[in-house]
């Protein structure tokens, strides 16, 4: 996915059709982080408290919000632009972000499949039955997060290491 | 009757009152963001820039400190406003939380 055009608040990217088809297919796994994974804080005694409650709803009503603008995005035929092989799409600065959200969404959620693995603390990943493309989608998930965010801010950093943050 | 003292004794209730909307307005509350192995350092960097209205530079700075420290503090707030900001960080899938500011 190439960035041909920005302009003001609208972003045109290029895409060939195996990416077409790799990002709707990943944008079509939201979400995948479990609600339960969500912590207001890290205090014991406040797991059942109001304010983690609201905070669950808010996420809830995110993800309902976020399903729904995935479905249309990936069910219209006007948005992908065929031209050639390649497909042309335009996503405006508030779609970015959500995209961006969505995609890391993927990204965090299979990670949580896989275990939460860490190579710094010796933890590998957990490979269960049914998830066997959770390492895959981690990284595709990263490499479209990596092309919207260097349309937003320019060439970013590819090193694997330049990661782990947050 | 004249002589009797009353001592004024809030019931309880209105001491919970009180207590929460001191917290909802003293900036008792740390907004903290944790390192994880997963969350592109770029895309942090972006989350900080987005939420907090920062500046590239510094939401670089807290975003390092994230990966090397462990965590960083991003800001100091009230009850209302800790929370809101820990919702925004959480929607973006940073590990965020907020911590009451133990003298």
């Amino acid at each position: 996915m190439t960035l041909v055009n920005a302009e003001g608040e609208n972003y045109q990217f290029r895409l060939s059709r195996a990416e077409r088809a790799v990002l709707c297919a990943l944008l079509k796994k939201y979400p995948l982080i479990p609600l339960s994974h969500h912590r207001l804080t890290r205090a014991p005694a406040a797991q059942e408290s109001a304010n983690q409650m609201l905070l669950e709803e808010v996420m809830s009503s995110q993800r309902t919000d976020f399903k729904e603008r995935v479905r249309q995005l990936v069910s219209s035929r006007e948005r992908f632009q065929p031209e050639a092989n390649l497909f042309r799409v335009t996503f405006s600065r508030e779609e970015m972000e959500w995209l961006l959200q969505v995609l890391n969404d993927v990204r965090v959620g299979s990670w949580i499949l896989l275990g939460c693995p860490d190579p710094d603390e010796g933890r590998p990943p957990r490979r269960l039955p049914g998830h066997d493309r959770a390492e895959v989608d981690m990284e595709l998930a990263a490499h479209f997060e990596w092309r919207l965010l260097e349309a937003l801010h320019g060439p970013v950093d590819h090193d694997p290491d330049a990661r782990h943050s947050g | 009757m004249p002589g009797t003292a009353t001592p004024e004794v809030l019931p309880d209730i209105g001491q919970d009152e009180q207590s929460r909307s001191r917290d909802a307005l003293e900036p008792g509350y740390l907004v903290i963001c944790w390192n994880d192995p997963v969350n592109l350092m770029v895309y942090v960097t972006h989350v900080f820039q987005v939420v907090f209205g920062w500046l590239r530079q510094k939401a670089e700075r807290h975003m390092l400190q994230v990966h090397h420290e462990g965590k960083s503090i991003l800001t100091r707030e009230s009850l209302e406003r800790a929370e809101f900001y820990v919702h925004q960080l959480q929607k973006y899938g940073l590990h965020a939380t907020m911590e009451r500011d133990e003298p």
